[in-house]
């Protein structure tokens, strides 16, 4: 490692704006059980309350209380990005790296799998499995880390591929240390920026997605989602309940979005050279 | 300066002169108009082969074609083209005696010629909305009387087909081999209250024009538009259209505008389509137990928020006339339900009933189900994941397309479903048609395929094929409290719909007893357009005749103001002309 990324993280201001953000998404996420006043499936509230004391966003057509509602499906939102994000890395990590170490045959049918995958487009695969098959929040998030890890492998294959051919690593090898040694001492944690900024990346993607689909009325009907929020609200918008009901879940998912978005931007300042500015703390 | 003047002088008048004609050819078309809005637009041309086959399809086309029995408001059925009718049972034929003033859209007089042609047509042609299996020939007593003639006893004739079969011009249609291709002008002659004037699929907009020689007077507006929306409510409230349906929530505040609003009867159900063919469902008395654990007020309470009732378990509308007095009844009761479970070799514990250690386990597959292809909310399906839950049934709830629901229901891959079905209030055809799987016909997905009881399917074939009006009536009874008690399906609600109208466009509008022909819920009825001599009627033709003259007074004042705006002109120009001479 050539600069120490937590120190260039916690100079960059977008980058901690992010953090911060983020982790108060998380921590009310985590903390949804305690934190939500009602229980989100219980529909005996009268519908279409205002909001009050008793309901602080109102209720819904049904009657579930919303602000409840509302943490139980960023709850949904945040462990389906983090699941699709962590499976994502650890695919395209895997299969990357394992491209360029153990090349010829292998390596062409990896890579060329990551272009066919590439060239179609994840949404329509997603809509389909969703609607024809039974779509269980883990089917969903296996569904589409199977399809999301090629841009991550491509990127960890080339940069994998560049380091095997640099002298530190070739004395390792020569010096008679084992393969798994060089890819745990030398090659995993330069491969570090790669999987972090995947990692954010990944979650975004995932998190998007989880919302459309569920908007789209095609995810588990037993989840609570901000997707599904969204569309129910959607038809009722005549009955001007945009602010208690519409705008607490595209506030939130715009949040949790941005917030991931100003991480991975900050991240990519600080590994991407081009990108760096001139006040990066060498070593 | 001057040539600035004169210029201005012709640019003026030459913006006058253009827009003269088409102001005044505007006024001169302005005759009563009423305007229908619908959210999907397209139904297809507005021809018996050519509309979609869905309730909006056919109605667009039963403004331009007639059958021979009608439906209005409180009864059905009544003369149409038909004045009267009779049943010869010697012969097991009808008799239909036609009005002899009808006359089609291009002049030509109606006969009973057309009569049995349409018949011999449909039969050689299949028509979508009417099944002709029962029927034999039609026959010409004279130019306006045709005998009917029915290969077997078939009850329901004068509601499904009397009612619901367009009659088609001989002189046109004699010569069509292929009517599904068939889009010329012909193809829109028809002998209704409106003649075809235009329609857009791009646009989805239908007009239609009041035809003068209709044989129960001329209609009481001069157009008619169906226009698309987005949002019908809306375009109502803007004054866009005149007639929509409304939202069950905005009815109160609707009133409050000044519009009308109809509530429509209760037609169309909720329904749990549920897979006999499979234990534990194949047994009756689980199926009691399920329907003694539903809690169909929770239903109209949460999801319909009050707009809707509960549903008759016999499938008929309890509003029907057909509705059995003493269908059985299964109240709320959860305890009996498990009781009932428990009799079948479940053992409760912790809250889920098991049996050989496996837990009770069902799958319920849920859809975006809604009426007329329109999607609408669907809660029904966590509700009831609550209430079986409560009585030990662990449910696995399923969101999936409609089409794939249906698919699985037809194919009997499913545990429950909910899905839904209109034409409750019909005739009780409906009661057979969504039971029996018939032999050789299209599975639909909301037929239970339940033949398995030999009782219930002689009192279907009872009421298929009873011409005896009182001996029908008690076949249908009987099935309704047959079909109650085995529960091939379980009915959950029905949903209140509501339109709304104008009432200045002086047409009132209403919900057709039964449904608009074979029972389409939707309250556009072409007799509301037909004054038939009552106050309405005459009302509106005072206001007709007072826009006319208003239209006929504004036409010459255009042409009027040019020629003033032109003097005034060539006033300036003189004025200018004599200040420069001295």
């Amino acid at each position: 490692m050539h600069i120490k990324p937590f120190q260039e993280f916690a100079k960059d201001k977008i980058g901690v704006a992010g953090l911060v953000l983020i982790l108060f998404l998380f921590t009310t996420a985590i903390l949804a059980p305690v934190i939500a006043p009602h229980d989100p499936w219980d529909y005996s509230a009268s519908s279409f309350q205002q909001p009050s004391k008793e309901h602080l966003l109102g209720t819904n057509d049904i009657g579930y209380d919303i602000f409840s509602e509302l943490l139980w499906s960023l709850r949904t939102s945040i462990l389906f990005g983090i699941a699709v994000a962590a499976i994502t890395c650890t695919l395209g990590l895997v299969l990357g790296v394992s491209a360029a170490l153990i090349g010829g045959m292998y390596d062409m049918l990896v890579m060329r799998l990551a272009d066919a995958l590439l060239a179609i487009p994840t949404i329509m695969i997603l809509i389909l499995i969703a609607a024809y098959f039974k779509p269980s929040t883990t089917v969903l998030i296996i569904a589409l880390s199977l399809v999301l890890w090629q841009t991550i492998a491509r990127g960890v294959r080339a940069q994998t591929l560049s380091l095997k051919t640099k002298l530190y690593v070739k004395a390792a090898n020569n010096m008679g240390a084992p393969t798994s040694y060089i890819m745990y001492k030398h090659i995993m944690p330069e491969l570090f920026p790669l999987y972090a900024m995947g990692f954010v990346t990944k979650a975004r993607i995932a998190v998007f997605m989880e919302a459309g689909l569920s908007f789209l009325g095609i995810f588990d009907p037993t989840t609570k989602s901000l997707g599904i929020m969204m569309s129910y609200a959607m038809r009722y918008l005549y009955l001007d309940v945009w602010f208690n009901w519409l705008l607490p879940p595209v506030f939130a998912l715009s949040l949790l979005i941005v917030s991931l978005g100003l991480i991975s931007y900050a991240i990519e300042e600080i590994f991407d050279p081009r990108l760096r500015r001139n006040n990066a703390t060498p070593i | 300066m001057r040539r600035i003047l004169i210029a201005s002088v012709i640019a003026l008048v030459i913006v006058i002169c253009l827009l003269t004609p088409a102001i005044s050819a505007d006024s001169e078309s302005v005759g009563r108009e009423v305007r229908i809005a619908d959210k999907a637009g397209d139904w297809g041309h507005s021809s018996p082969y050519l509309t979609y086959s869905r309730g909006p399809g056919y109605l667009r086309m039963h403004f331009i074609f007639d059958t021979l029995v009608w439906k209005n408001e409180t009864a059905g059925p009544i003369p149409l083209l038909a004045e009267n009718w009779e049943y010869v049972a010697e012969e097991n034929a009808y008799v239909f005696n036609l009005a002899e003033n009808a006359k089609w859209h291009d002049g030509e007089p109606v006969t009973a010629d057309d009569v049995a042609f349409t018949i011999s047509y449909m039969k050689e042609h299949p028509y979508g909305w009417v099944v002709l299996d029962s029927v034999d020939r039609g026959e010409v007593i004279d130019p306006h009387t045709v005998k009917i003639y029915m290969g077997s006893p078939y009850a329901p004739f004068i509601a499904d087909i009397g009612g619901t079969m367009p009659i088609l011009p001989e002189h046109i249609w004699k010569d069509v081999a292929n009517p599904k291709d068939f889009v010329e002008d012909g193809a829109f002659i028809g002998c209704g209250p409106f003649k075809y004037a235009d329609f857009s699929k791009e646009h989805g907009t239908y007009r239609y024009e009041a035809f003068d020689d209709y044989y129960l007077g001329r209609p009481i507006v001069d157009r008619l538009i169906y226009m698309k929306a987005g949002d019908p409510q809306m375009a109502l409230q803007h004054g866009e259209v005149d007639f929509a349906d409304v939202k069950p929530d905005m009815v109160d505040t609707m009133r409050e505008r000044g519009f009308v609003v109809i509530a429509g009867p209760h037609y169309w159900n909720k329904k749990l389509m549920i897979n006999h063919d499979k234990a534990p469902l194949d047994n009756i008395v689980f199926r009691q137990a399920l329907a003694y654990a539903i809690n169909q007020s929770e239903f109209v309470e949460k999801s319909l928020r009050g707009h809707g009732t509960p549903a008759s378990y016999g499938l008929i509308s309890s509003e029907s006339v057909w509705a059995s007095p003493n269908v059985p009844d299964y109240p709320y009761n959860p305890d009996k339900a498990k009781e009932m479970i428990s009799t079948l070799g479940y053992v409760w514990e912790d809250g889920v009933f098991t049996k050989d250690g496996k837990p009770l386990e069902l799958q319920v597959l849920v859809s975006m189900i809604g009426t007329g292809g329109q999607p609408a909310p669907d809660r029904d399906g966590k509700i009831l994941k609550i209430q079986l839950e409560k009585v030990g049934i662990q449910i696995d709830l399923t969101s999936l397309d409609t089409k794939v629901v249906d698919t699985k229901v037809i194919n009997r891959d499913f545990d429950l479903a909910i899905s839904g079905h209109g034409f409750l209030g019909g005739d009780p055809k409906m009661l057979y048609d969504m039971t029996m799987q018939v032999p050789g016909t299209k599975t639909s997905p909301n037929t239970a395929q339940y033949n398995k009881s030999e009782e219930l399917n002689e009192f279907l074939n009872g009421l298929m094929h009873e011409m005896d009006p009182e001996k029908r009536c008690a076949a249908v009874y009987e099935a309704q409290n047959v079909y109650a008690r085995e529960l091939p399906a379980i009915s959950l609600y029905y949903p209140t719909w509501y339109y709304a109208y104008n009432p200045d466009a002086g047409v009132e509008w209403f919900y057709t007893t039964g449904g608009t022909a074979k029972g389409i819920p939707i309250p556009q009825n072409k007799l509301a357009l037909i004054g038939g001599g009552d106050s309405a009627g005459v009302e509106t033709t005072e206001t007709a005749e007072t826009e006319t003259e208003t239209t006929a007074m504004s036409a010459p004042i255009m042409p009027g103001l040019a020629m003033i705006a032109i003097l005034i002109a060539f006033a300036i120009v003189q004025m200018k002309r004599s200040n420069r001479k001295p």
